[in-house]
């Protein structure tokens, strides 16, 4: 390639990037719209703010356990106490990190795995599509929080581990909703062009096809953190997510489970949490996909945990 | 259709047969050395050799493998490593209890959704509709595992009227048992599923809805009631089957914490308590199993899917 169609296909892309950055603008007012859609993300930012602050928040120290155990709620423990005299609003509070780390980390291990498998399956096609999509159509066989529960099996205990193995379930969704958008755009004129002007293949994959894929994949990372909150939640309540004493919901509704004749209410605000982390994250999911305008992807959504 | 049919079959095998090297790796790689747990700390050299050439430890990794396919295909998933019994034993001990717990689960979420997926779609305006839109919201948020806890101290814990902790009955032997046990767990998988389902039902009603020929069955007089039966419903149901197979195959394998939270004695928890026992041999059996009926499900509704859908089928 020589210096002149380098700077030529520099201008290019540049020429490329400011209509798709209007179009953001468009979709940010789209998604603003929607009333639904603002409660949610006012609910997220709490959320983070939540798990950001949790120090200064929290009444407590979330594994201090000075107090009675498995009180009720009162005025000194708002949500009353655990099986340990710990305050269960400080660690419903400094639970929110778990989840949302989780969650947002496996959707991102999700994207970063799944989005360049949909691209080479979907740009080069023929043998490596057909490699891509046995290797979807096998980690789409095995539901997901079995899947997250042999690979920390393998792997080991630990956050990072944690989000790995929940991040792989991910990987089909990503990686088929970029093979579809990459094989409705690669016979495109500018697609086309790119290739034309000599563009290697990577780089027209990851700088002329990716960027105008990355509406849907946004509309995914939303969803894909809404389900893996719940699948880091479903693993620390079999004892195999965030590892004690760290706080989170999912450990709590397991403890809260051994508790259920003395304290009935221990359960009640984790799962409570967890349930208004994936509202906001689907009222946030939602008003996504309108604003973009995806369609609904198929049935792999909402796997029931 | 049947070269559509050939290739998907081909598929199917293919992907079976990366499933098993997949189930079998992930299980080879897993720490720890079952002999030494099941020889016993106190173990001489000799026993652990002898415990390892017992399981077949010492062979290499493509023969070990390899044998353990080919007796898999004769229906031999080998012996657990702990209780003295065989793999499939093991598993058709669990697996019925599943599939009770699935059907049922899956039954109830289907009379759920159903109807609210059809109200919400042809009635959008309603107050009704409004009403459902908020339990889909709702029950798509509630994670199952949640749902089962609050079920089980509200109707076990404070009302005493259902067991906390559900066993496996089977429904032939005494339904009213069955129903007792099954109730809970069922209602807490299903009501998820329910919102995945309605959604996706209404979403493709709709969508159905605004096509020519519906327009061309109303002006030609076709009764509102028929035209949403036979014209519209027939149309919306065919995308629904697909998700309707794949929860069902979800729910065969992936209750597992749904399982844990009941002590329901199904796979879920079967697999759990074997990694938690380092037990391979019956995780391996139990994945197959899962994948292989997922896959199963898969190619039973494209075929279904394709003998209802005549473009598929003629194409």
């Amino acid at each position: 390639m020589t210096e002149g169609t380098t700077q030529a296909m520099t201008r290019d892309t540049d020429a490329a990037a400011s209509p798709s950055r209007r179009r953001r603008f468009s979709w940010a007012r789209r998604f603003a719209r929607s009333r639904s859609a603002l409660v949610g993300a006012a609910g997220l930012v709490l959320l983070i703010m939540l798990a950001v602050f949790a120090p200064w928040i929290a009444p407590f120290e979330p594994n201090e356990q000075g107090a009675q155990h498995l009180l009720g709620p009162s005025t000194s423990h708002l949500l009353g106490t655990d099986e340990l005299g710990r305050d269960i609003a400080s660690r419903v509070i400094h639970g929110t990190r778990a989840s949302l780390v989780v969650g947002f980390g496996a959707a991102a291990v999700g994207a970063l795995l799944g989005v360049p498998l949909g691209l080479v399956a979907g740009y080069l096609g023929r043998w490596a599509d057909t490699i891509a999509m046995r290797l979807i159509d096998l980690l789409l066989a095995v539901p997901g929080i079995l899947l997250a529960l042999v690979i920390i099996t393998m792997l080991g205990p630990g956050r990072l581990n944690l989000i790995l193995a929940i991040g792989i379930g991910a990987i089909p969704e990503f990686g088929r909703l970029t093979r579809a958008a990459t094989l409705a755009l690669r016979e495109r004129d500018f697609v086309v062009a790119s290739r034309g002007m000599g563009a290697s293949t990577p780089d027209t994959m990851f700088r002329t096809v990716l960027p105008n894929v990355l509406g849907p994949i946004v509309v995914q990372l939303v969803v894909t953190a809404s389900l893996a909150v719940v699948v880091e939640a479903g693993l620390s309540l079999l004892g195999l997510g965030t590892p004690p004493p760290a706080p989170s919901w999912g450990a709590m509704l397991q403890d809260a489970r051994s508790y259920l004749y003395q304290s009935p209410w221990y359960g009640v605000f984790p799962g409570l949490c967890l349930a208004l982390t994936v509202f906001c994250l689907d009222r946030i999911g939602r008003g996504l996909q309108l604003a973009v305008g995806t369609a609904m992807t198929d049935g792999t959504r909402g796997r029931t945990v | 259709m049947y070269a559509y049919l050939v290739r998907r079959m081909l598929q199917f095998g293919v992907v079976l047969v990366l499933g098993s090297i997949a189930v079998w790796a992930f299980v080879y790689a897993l720490p720890g050395d079952p002999a030494t747990v099941l020889a016993g700390p106190d173990a001489s050299d000799a026993e652990l050799a002898a415990t390892r050439d017992r399981l077949g430890l010492d062979r290499s990794v493509v023969e070990q493998y390899l044998s353990w396919l080919g007796s898999a295909l004769t229906g031999d998933l080998g012996t657990s490593y702990y209780a003295a019994r065989t793999v499939t034993e093991t598993l058709a001990d669990h697996i019925p209890a599943t599939v009770q717990l699935a059907v049922a689960a899956m039954g109830i979420a289907l009379l759920i959704a159903v109807p609210v997926g059809t109200v919400v779609a042809l009635k959008p305006h309603s107050i009704a509709a409004r009403a459902l839109q908020g339990y889909l919201t709702a029950g798509l948020a509630i994670p199952a595992f949640w749902l089962g806890l609050l079920l089980i101290i509200a109707f076990a814990v404070q009302l005493n009227a259902l067991p906390a902790a559900s066993d496996y009955v089977p429904f032939w032997e005494d339904p009213g048992q069955a129903l007792r046990h099954t109730i809970l767990p069922a209602l807490g998988i299903a009501v998820h599923a329910s919102t995945v389902i309605a959604r996706f039902l209404s979403t493709s009603l709709s969508e159905v809805r605004g096509r020519d020929y519906i327009r061309t069955a109303r002006a030609k007089g076709v009764p509102e009631r028929d035209v949403v039966r036979h014209h519209a419903m027939r149309n919306a149901a065919l995308p629904t089957i697909t998700i309707v197979g794949i929860q069902l195959g979800a729910f065969l394998g992936g209750t597992v914490v749904i399982e844990a939270v009941f002590n329901y004695p199904g796979l879920g928890r079967l697999l759990y308590t074997s990694i938690g026992e380092r037990d391979y041999a019956v995780v391996q059996g139990g994945v197959l199993f899962v994948v292989a009926t997922f896959l199963c499900l898969n190619l039973l509704v494209d075929v279904v899917y394709a003998y209802l859908d005549p473009r598929i089928r003629l194409a």
